[in-house]
């Protein structure tokens, strides 16, 4: 297992533990890596992922506080109040579950440098591309990023040659997640029911999205923004400058956008 | 006494040494990162892997007994967590190693070891 893939193992399952926890334990493990030198195995050194989190965890200040408020409670009750928050707390982290699942980010998605993004056993595809781009999505989850390129370079969790295409001039991804390089020309997306992430566009955007989430990652660059909200729509404050190189516009029926935040 | 039971008893035994031994480090030298606190305990014959030390330095500084900030010990090296007393730990270090000492003692006294 490689150090990257086994850190990436361990932060989740440092879950329970808050996310400033999760990540100083993490920082630490790698500085260690670095005093140790390159070619030093994490796994060899610290054991398992699993092993090692769980020392971690073991006394923890874990988020399960529930049960241990219900011993206020007096006795009569109590066995049904229990198994009635147990059935509500059940049902809220089977919601909570599936949505991270679904939609929850494995890592910092606006990091640009994560080495998750240039991982070397990701299965990144590429062909040469100038033209500017259009791109349809349908019920995929995509994070767009841009670089200095002539080609659109990407990868899914699907079948590279299922997962995104070529169709009467437009690029289509469906009932896919993938991470997507394009080149510095002008986008134009299409979205449904899809949840897109766009970290410091490098050209001017021009979208049309519908029941989808749209957030975007600035990394401390400007944008002049405009955008088109429907009343089913929402967005969150985005500071529009008049002058920036570009321009992003967005027109959203029963969607939101929001700033991409990693949780 | 079961395996599993002579395990778990040497298992809290060695964790408290070591936090006392840890303490006692700090003591000394004010502060120190986790892979120079590896080295002093091997060379006081204390053999601790990094999946035992670091999780137990991470429960320490929870707990307050130790406090830490990150430092970078020159412009091209990479950041370390250092690692220092709490006042938890100030407070705590006497205790436990005046409760060390008494115990020892009277282990010396039982075994017939006593002067």
């Amino acid at each position: 297992m490689s150090n990257q893939k086994y850190l990436a193992m361990l932060k989740k399952l440092l879950r329970p533990l808050n996310k400033s926890s999760r990540e100083e334990i993490i920082r630490e493990i790698q500085s260690h890596a670095e005093e140790m030198g390159n070619n030093v195995s994490l796994q060899e050194v610290f054991g398992s992922p699993q092993h090692l989190a769980d020392k971690y965890l073991d006394g923890a200040e874990l988020q399960t506080s529930f049960f241990s408020k219900l011993g206020s409670v007096g006795s009569i009750g109590k066995n049904a109040l229990i198994i009635i928050g147990g059935l509500v707390v059940g049902s809220i982290l089977l919601v909570v579950l599936l949505f991270n699942i679904f939609l929850g980010d494995d890592f910092d998605y606006s990091n640009e440098q994560a080495p998750q993004l240039s991982y070397n056993e990701r299965d990144w595809v590429s062909l040469a591309w100038s033209k500017p781009v259009n791109i349809k999505l349908d019920q995929a989850r995509v994070v767009f990023y841009w670089h200095t390129e002539d080609s659109i370079k990407w990868d899914c969790e699907r079948s590279e040659n299922s997962a995104i295409g070529l169709q009467q001039a437009a690029w289509f991804i469906r009932h896919d997640s993938c991470l997507v390089y394009l080149p510095m020309t002008q986008l134009s997306l299409e979205a449904s029911q899809a949840n897109i992430v766009l970290v410091r566009p490098q050209s001017g955007v021009d979208s049309k999205i519908h029941q989808s989430e749209l957030r975007i990652a600035e990394n401390d660059r400007r944008y002049h923004y405009d955008f088109d909200i429907s009343e089913s729509s929402q967005s969150a404050e985005f500071n529009s400058m008049e002058d920036a190189e570009n321009i992003i516009r967005v027109m959203a029926v029963q969607s939101s956008i929001e700033h991409y935040q990693y949780e | 006494m079961n395996t599993e039971y002579d395990e778990k008893w040497l298992s809290q035994l060695r964790k408290g040494f070591l936090e006392l031994c840890v303490l006692l480090i700090l003591e000394r030298q004010e502060s120190a990162y986790g892979l120079e606190l590896l080295q002093l305990l091997a060379e006081a014959q204390l053999r601790v892997n990094e999946g035992t030390l670091y999780p137990m330095l991470n429960r320490m500084n929870k707990n307050g007994w130790l406090v830490s900030n990150w430092e970078t010990p020159n412009p091209d090296g990479h950041p370390r967590r250092i690692y220092q007393l709490g006042t938890l730990g100030k407070r705590q270090l006497p205790v436990m190693l005046k409760f060390y000492l008494e115990h020892h003692q009277s282990l010396q006294t039982i075994r017939g070891e006593d002067e």
